[in-house]
């Protein structure tokens, strides 16, 4: 080329209009001040609102029923003092559970299985003892008539059954109160007088005829009622204690089996689906300029990662992540193409929401120039999907689980291609003007899950996927999905 | 670089409006022929002219003064023009036999005698776009085949098919409008 050409060419001026600068300034501007997305960021903001409400609300409501795990016998003695009891037995039964015991909230099951394995010794012991003192118990059964006759007695004449207490009260408080040994180890101490006949008789005869206190009969001697009282004591000592110690024991395992719930709350699972892409009211989905011609669906494949937060047994929310292929064709569509011996270059906006954004060069072999000839044109969109379901367990077993799905997702067009396919070669070709960017669907599905073990599960789900607004005309194309997911499912101990 | 130029640039770096409209001044003529030449109509031109100079006023801190700025900023507006050329027009070769014609060497100074440059740029103008886009990146804004193949999304071999077909329709327009009007002037 010619030097002093290329000097010409390239010092050549042209004064551009002067609305150009004006654009330009505005588009400077528009830079300047960058606007917010708002768009965005209210979605995020609407999606991170709804599961921090979602969070709390359930957070609050599983810590809220802990009222449920207080004991429900007369001990009002608060928590700690219950569990620092509880953790001097577990220390005495099993030395290694107590620095469980010392805080519920750190028990495992291995300290839950202690605690069940204490309530039944605990049984046993008390039916053992009964078995071993029967005249214990004997005395027992007597002391409880006796307590049930006096009662009675107090309610006719208060002022002789005061005097009544009074009376023992004071014969006895010189005696030092037994020790918890000695309330166990009564053998010794079984009264040699018959107890079956005289006290009972005796203090029923009292309570009916009003005896005063200087006349009571010779058969109630002192000793009798004060050993009588005193095993009655023992007795409802250690009936208390045991009791006791059962409530302390079933709360303890409440909340252990609260907490091991409450642990196992989060579950992450990742998934594959294939997709089988339809829609209600059209055949062909996406390319609507092309709809007269023979199209099909393509297979495609989804993916992506979930996680999901147990509300109650039945309850489950999850929200996730995914990618979601939705790939259709049309096939024989009229391409033309002509010949550089022309030197044309084809512009093929035919098609009104196609945009051509590559070019491209083909080699046709085969193809006469200026002729017809037919190829398929398939295109592919891919979003980027955020669903949010909740979740209803059907059924629950130790190897497989049922349940239901139903929620909302967003969508974010991630990938609109429209390739040609000619000569078992694909050309990229342009995208579609016609979709939106955002957009917004509904699911249900049906959630299998089979329990490898107490942490992994494997999951399969049918779902149905409706999109609202695919397009952004008034299209009547109502796309939707089917996929079904495979996907391993992992417990978290939190 | 004339000082004034640098001064400007370096204000442009500080997103000074006022230097920016004086550099829209200073080059936005040749740009703007830059743009008319790469573009089919006058309303591309402009678009292209337009998100030239946005691109360069954003980007202009990463000019480091090597060369000159005129050269940079007719990079950009040539880069801007093919990108619209590309989004625009589908490549089409029809037949790959194209590829294997040789190029034939043309002597320039000897058939262009006698025409002015003015008329030259007209027969150009008039040269079919896959031909005269190669045309001008070859010849005269001196790019590579590889870098027009990129620009383009081409192979090679249709950028030297492209030229060499440029160079052959030249070549007859020039001596068939020789014979008919350019005879005048001689």
């Amino acid at each position: 080329m010619n030097e002093s050409y290329k000097k010409y060419i390239q010092s050549q001026e042209v004064v551009p209009p002067p609305e150009v600068w004006t654009a330009i300034e505005s588009e400077l501007d528009k830079k300047s001040k960058k606007r917010f997305p708002v768009g965005y960021f209210a979605v995020l903001s609407a999606i991170l609102l709804s599961g921090g409400i979602l969070f709390g609300v359930f957070y609050n409501w599983e810590a809220q029923p802990s009222t449920d795990v207080q004991p429900q016998s007369t001990n009002t003695s608060p928590t700690s003092i219950q569990n620092s009891k509880a953790s001097s037995y577990d220390a005495s039964q099993n030395p290694s559970t107590e620095q469980h015991s010392q805080n519920a909230y750190r028990m495992d099951e291995a300290t839950l299985g202690n605690h069940q394995d204490l309530i039944q010794r605990k049984k046993k012991v008390s039916s053992a003892n009964l078995q071993r003192f029967p005249n214990q118990s004997t005395q027992r059964d007597e002391s409880i008539e006796y307590r049930n006759s006096n009662k009675a007695s107090q309610q006719k004449n208060p002022s002789q059954n005061s005097a009544l207490k009074d009376w023992v009260e004071i014969s006895t408080s010189d005696k030092p109160k037994p020790s918890s040994a000695q309330e166990f180890d009564t053998t010794e101490e079984k009264p040699d007088y018959p107890i079956e006949e005289k006290p009972q008789n005796s203090l029923a005869d009292a309570d009916d005829s009003a005896t005063p206190i200087d006349e009571m009969p010779a058969s109630i001697n002192k000793t009798q009622v004060e050993e009588s009282l005193i095993a009655e004591k023992s007795l409802e000592v250690e009936e208390s204690t045991l009791e006791k110690e059962e409530d302390l024991a079933e709360n303890e395992i409440k909340i252990v089996k609260k907490k091991n719930n409450k642990e196992k709350k989060w579950e992450f699972s990742t998934y594959i689906a294939p997709s089988y892409t339809r829609s209600i009211t059209d055949k062909h989905i996406w390319l609507i300029d092309l709809k007269e011609y023979k199209g099909s669906y393509e297979n495609s494949t989804n993916y992506g990662m979930r996680m999901s937060y147990t509300i109650s047994s039945k309850w489950t929310v999850r929200a996730g992540l995914g990618i979601n292929n939705l790939r259709q064709k049309a096939r024989d569509v009229y391409i033309t193409s002509q010949t550089l011996d022309e030197a044309n270059i084809t512009q093929i906006d035919t098609y009104e929401n196609i945009e051509i954004i590559n070019s491209q060069d083909f080699y046709y072999p085969n193809i006469n120039p200026n002729n017809v000839d037919l190829a398929n044109v398939s295109q592919q969109i891919q979003y980027f999907s955020v669903p949010i379901d909740f979740s209803y367990q059907l059924y629950d077993s130790s190897l497989l689980s049922l349940g239901l799905n139903l929620g909302t997702s967003t969508h974010w067009l991630r990938k609109n291609s429209i390739a040609l396919d000619y000569d078992n070669r694909k050309f990229d070709y342009g995208k579609a003007t016609n979709l939106n960017e955002l957009v917004f669907g509904t699911q249900l599905g049906f959630q299998t899950r089979f329990k490898i073990n107490s942490r992994f599960s494997f999951m399969l789900e049918p779902e149905f996927l409706y999109y609202f607004n695919t397009f952004k005309d008034d299209s009547k194309v109502r796309p939707y999905t089917i996929n079904l997911s495979a996907g391993l499912l992992y417990k978290f101990n939190f | 670089m004339q000082d004034a130029t640098r001064i400007r640039v370096k204000a442009c770096q500080k997103k000074d409006r006022q230097a920016q409209g004086e550099i829209y001044t200073q080059f936005s003529p040749k740009m703007y022929a830059v743009c008319l030449r790469y573009c089919k109509n006058e309303d591309d031109a402009k678009d292209c002219l337009q998100e030239a100079f946005i691109i360069a006023f954003d980007k202009v801190g990463q000019f480091k003064f090597k060369g000159s700025f005129e050269g940079w900023l007719r990079r950009i507006t040539i880069n801007v023009c093919l990108e619209k050329l590309r989004k625009r027009t589908f490549f089409v070769v029809a037949d790959e036999r194209i590829k294997q014609e040789e190029e034939e060497p043309m002597d320039w100074e000897e058939e262009t005698e006698g025409i002015e440059f003015k008329d030259l740029q007209k027969l150009i103008e008039r040269m079919p776009t896959a031909y005269q886009t190669v045309f001008n990146l070859y010849l005269l804004e001196d790019y590579t085949h590889k870098e027009i193949a990129e620009k383009l999304g081409i192979s090679e071999g249709t950028s030297k098919s492209n030229l060499s077909r440029g160079k052959a329709w030249l070549r007859k327009e020039i001596k068939n409008n020789t014979t008919i009007e350019f005879q005048y002037r001689k």
